[in-house]
């Protein structure tokens, strides 16, 4: 639609999720999620939420931008795009305006592990949002006419959001420079000269292999029961057959001695960035440690009172911004994030050093004390998830996605209590020691 | 004799011609029955029905200093959230000396109160799950709380410090003032955000709303302790407040979170009023050069302000026109129809003292002129024909039916009581709001059509390559 969204942006959302998870919930779930599975093999998750007669369906499929084949680039998304283009029963795009005039907004977005269909009704109308979900799950009719258009707008869209924003652009070449081969290198909207080789039968063929009930997650959230919501999906999804044997995608091993460095000079840049990257452990990798590098992220660069920003913006008055973030919740590696604005006057290479001191010394200082402090924070709140059905279909959907069980997802908080200082300790120096890491700089070019 | 012949009057072909009527409905009705997909087949056997959502706002004075706010209770969760916005404190008030200030004011707020300095004031609100934010817009300063039902007492208690006793400690406001600097530059970064304040200046020329919102390096570097302290003495009145509270809180504990909260804050301050804005719409193209990907642009024309008697029928026809995403006129001709750009879109600017409709897009520099095109030739093909009685029935049935989508967080609940407060919808608005759409008439909105799309023109401002040098 729609949106492409990159893996920073649901780190970002992520984090936030798990910022607000509670220490008053001992024994609370973080949703209340439901769930249970069709014969076809669809996952269903239910979150009753009664606040107001509304309800957010999102339909996740387990395909995104790394299971293109070589050269395809964009494909995932464009398909995206021709969702909306009409079935064999729903014809001439008339999938937004049936949503409109029922007072829905609907709306996807592709990422690297997935894409998503969302769309948010008066709860009377959803069981006419499931029908067209399930329709277009089996019946979608392309036509060359409206590939081409489509094909159009991606590329526009590829422009517009990419290569009209030079941070965009920063944190595309970034990704490619440390993933390399591996699928997570490339964008999701596909580079332009590949978006505008891409044929029909490519999204056809994309199609017919990922879009299937047992390869994806619905999520239902809002004013609704569980028991309604079983029968309303056996009603409506229930028909559709079940794929054949989904592919799975093999993902490369990244060289683990891979220290890489970046720089990037662009004339309109004028306050330098400076960017860590790391390719950490996943949920799918080493579901181990997860919780604390979470722990860890949050520690070092969650917020105004973390200790990056104690030291380099607060003491040193190095930087004038830094952050920390991890994302686990990848069907392949997982990203470690640290990134800063160095203060004016302070130059961004000497400022990678004393980013580098920083985060040693913050390692150093790990311990008991602080750890639970951290922990306490990222605790306090969880109730706030349960507010906003929206965000709940969002975070609940996103981490089914990549295959995180409902039993995982719900007892976060569980899992963050239970992390030791030691464990965030080994953590860090595993993940600083070993990770494959990219260092990015972006700051600006001369103009002669 | 005269023989008469009478032509013998054959009425075969009246009946052939029935049957053939018949066969044609035969073959249109089955042809939609069973091929043409019609959603209301299945709302009408939807199980899932209609339902009643008590929407009422209850309008609280408090016990002590008669503090009004709206409340809209919800109990779902532990949680409550507080919204509140001081009038005519925003940007465009800002001191000609100080541009900038009401927004280093919102940055700096977080920053401690009373016996906190910064950082324990920040730690306090992390480890309490308390959020608190402050931002200024061109017209007012605003600011939200959310908090659990648990950590309230705090809550409040924090942010009656910050009004009572701001900190602004000194390195403080020296870190605060280079973050600002360094967002001004960050805006000339990108084409979308030169050409966002390169447009503010062209529409609104010397009036205050032509300011860059995030102030200008002079009046930033100029900044003193004393300066902001007097901006919150002069701008964080009663006289200028408006609350809306939303969450698990009955009516008379609301009364007591309003007095605990802003009971301290002064009668009256010191308001600079901004006059009213006088941009002339003539047609007029501003183009940018700029080396960038696309070329981006903004395009205004006349507007209304929300109180406007015109509100409603414009708000439909530009709803019609550019604000409704995909299913909008110029996201059919050219997105859905050219593919000549990814977003195209029209909104009902509200600013107080000079609403437009305003509207942009982007698109790479061979497809631009297309568009412009476009978004000309449906503005006064808007402003010829208005409207059609299908396209007013869609645009009512998408406004009304998705109305209860927005009360899905209780921020954006609270969010919306105060805006109800400072355009004087009134306490029962949530309820009354269907009908004022539903009560639009076509000639309504084909008025407004003809007066705000018709009689006047455009101006567009727009970044990126012309082709020219």
């Amino acid at each position: 639609m729609q949106q492409t969204i990159r893996k920073v942006f649901l780190t970002v959302i992520l984090t936030v999720g798990i910022m607000f998870l509670t220490e008053r919930a001992s024994a609370a779930e973080l949703f209340g999620m439901r769930e249970f599975r069709l014969d076809n093999g669809l996952q269903v998750i239910v979150i009753p939420n009664h606040k107001a007669p509304i309800i957010k369906q999102m339909v996740w499929y387990k395909a995104g931008g790394v299971d293109e084949d070589p050269g395809k680039g964009g494909i995932a998304h464009l398909l995206e795009h021709l969702m909306f283009r009409g079935t064999k029963k729903v014809k001439d795009s008339r999938f937004n305006e049936i949503i409109s005039d029922n007072g829905g907004d609907s709306n996807a977005f592709t990422a690297q592990d997935y894409t998503s269909y969302h769309e948010a009704v008066d709860i009377s109308k959803l069981e006419l949002a499931m029908f067209l979900e399930a329709d277009r799950m089996q019946n979608l009719k392309l036509t060359r006419e409206v590939f081409e258009k489509e094909r159009g707008i991606v590329f526009q869209e590829r422009k517009q959001v990419v290569e009209n924003n030079p941070v965009s652009y920063f944190g595309e070449a970034m990704r490619r420079t440390l993933w390399q081969e591996h699928p997570y290198g490339r964008p999701v909207t596909g580079m332009p000269e590949e978006i505008m080789k891409l044929r029909l039968a490519d999204a056809q063929d994309f199609y017919d292999r990922y879009y299937a009930p047992n390869n994806a997650v619905l999520v239902l959230a809002g004013d609704i029961d569980v028991e309604t919501a079983r029968q309303l999906a056996e009603k409506y999804f229930g028909p559709v057959p079940a794929g054949k044997k989904i592919p799975q995608t093999a993902f490369p091993k990244l060289d683990k001695h891979f220290k890489g460095r970046l720089e990037i000079a662009l004339p309109m840049i004028e306050s330098p960035r400076v960017v860590k990257m790391y390719a950490a452990p996943s949920y799918n990798t080493d579901k181990s440690v997860i919780y604390p590098l979470s722990v860890l992220a949050q520690y070092l660069g969650e917020g105004e009172t973390s200790k990056l920003y104690k030291k380099l913006v607060l003491e040193k008055k190095a930087a004038l911004a830094v952050s920390a973030s991890y994302d686990f919740a990848a069907r392949s590696y997982g990203s470690f994030i640290i990134s800063a604005l160095p203060a004016e006057g302070v130059d961004p290479d000497d400022f990678e050093q004393m980013l580098e001191e920083a985060v040693a010394e913050s390692v150093r200082e790990i311990g008991r004390d602080g750890i639970e402090d951290i922990k306490g924070k990222m605790l306090a709140g969880q109730v706030y998830l349960r507010d906003n059905p929206n965000d709940a279909a969002y975070v609940a959907g996103a981490m089914s996605s990549i295959g995180m069980s409902v039993r995982d997802i719900e007892n976060q908080a569980e899992y963050i209590k239970a992390v030791s200082y030691r464990q965030v300790a080994e953590a860090a120096d595993a993940l600083f020691s070993s990770a494959p890491s990219l260092t990015g700089i972006l700051k600006p070019k001369e103009k002669k | 004799m005269v023989r008469r012949y009478y032509h013998k009057t054959s009425y075969a072909w009246v009946w052939k011609l029935l049957a053939l009527v018949f066969a044609g409905w035969v073959v249109y009705w089955g042809y939609n029955r069973f091929f043409v997909f019609d959603p209301d087949d299945i709302l009408k056997k939807s199980v899932l029905k209609e339902k009643n959502f008590n929407t009422e706002v209850a309008e609280v004075t408090s016990p002590d200093k008669k503090i009004k706010a709206y409340l809209f209770r919800d109990t779902t969760n532990p949680i409550i959230s507080i919204s509140f916005l001081f009038k005519n404190a925003g940007v465009a008030s800002d001191d000609e000396k100080h541009i900038g200030i009401a927004n280093a004011v919102a940055a700096l707020l977080t920053e401690g109160a009373g016996g906190m300095d910064g950082l324990r004031f920040k730690e306090e609100l992390e480890r309490k799950a308390i959020g608190m934010s402050f931002s200024a817009n061109l017209d007012d300063f605003t600011g939200s709380l959310i908090t659990t039902k648990e950590h309230q007492d705090t809550a409040y208690q924090m942010l009656n410090a910050v009004f009572g006793e701001p900190r602004f400690d000194e390195q403080d406001i020296r870190r605060v003032k280079a973050q600002l600097l360094t967002v001004l530059k960050q805006q000339r970064e990108h084409p979308a955000s030169i050409l966002e304040l390169a447009a503010a200046k062209e529409i609104f020329g010397n009036h205050p709303y032509s300011r860059n919102p995030a102030g200008t390096e002079k009046g930033i570097g100029s900044i003193t302790r004393a300066d902001l302290l007097e901006f919150v003495h002069n701008h964080f009145t009663k006289s200028n407040l408006m609350v809306g509270i939303a969450g698990d809180v009955t009516e008379k504990e609301a009364g007591a979170i309003l007095d605990r909260v802003f009971g301290n804050l002064p009668d009256n301050g010191r308001i600079v009023f901004v006059r009213d804005g006088d941009t002339v719409f003539d047609g007029r193209v501003k183009n940018i050069s700029y080396p960038s990907a696309q070329s981006v642009s903004e395009f205004f024309g006349r507007g209304v302000a929300r109180s406007h008697p015109d509100f409603y029928p414009l708000y439909i026809a530009n709803h019609i026109f550019g604000g409704s995403g995909l299913s909008s006129r110029l996201s059919l001709s050219a997105r859905e129809n050219e593919a000549l750009t990814y977003s195209i879109y029209t909104y009902l600017s509200l600013l107080d003292k000079a609403p437009t409709i305003r509207g942009g897009f982007s698109s790479t520099p061979e497809n631009f002129a297309r568009v412009m095109e476009i978004v000309r030739r449906e503005w006064q093909k808007m402003g010829r024909e208005g409207v059609s009685e299908a396209e007013l029935e869609q645009a009512k049935n998408y406004l009304i039916s998705s109305y209860n989508l927005r009360f899905a967080s209780i921020a954006t609940i609270a969010d919306i009581l105060v805006y109800m407060q400072k355009d004087n919808l009134g306490a029962d608005f949530l309820q009354k709001r269907n009908d004022y759409v539903r009560n639009v008439k076509l000639k309504d909105v084909n008025r407004a059509a003809k007066e705000y799309f018709g009689s006047n023109d455009t101006v567009f401002v727009n970044i990126g390559n012309f082709g020219d040098n």
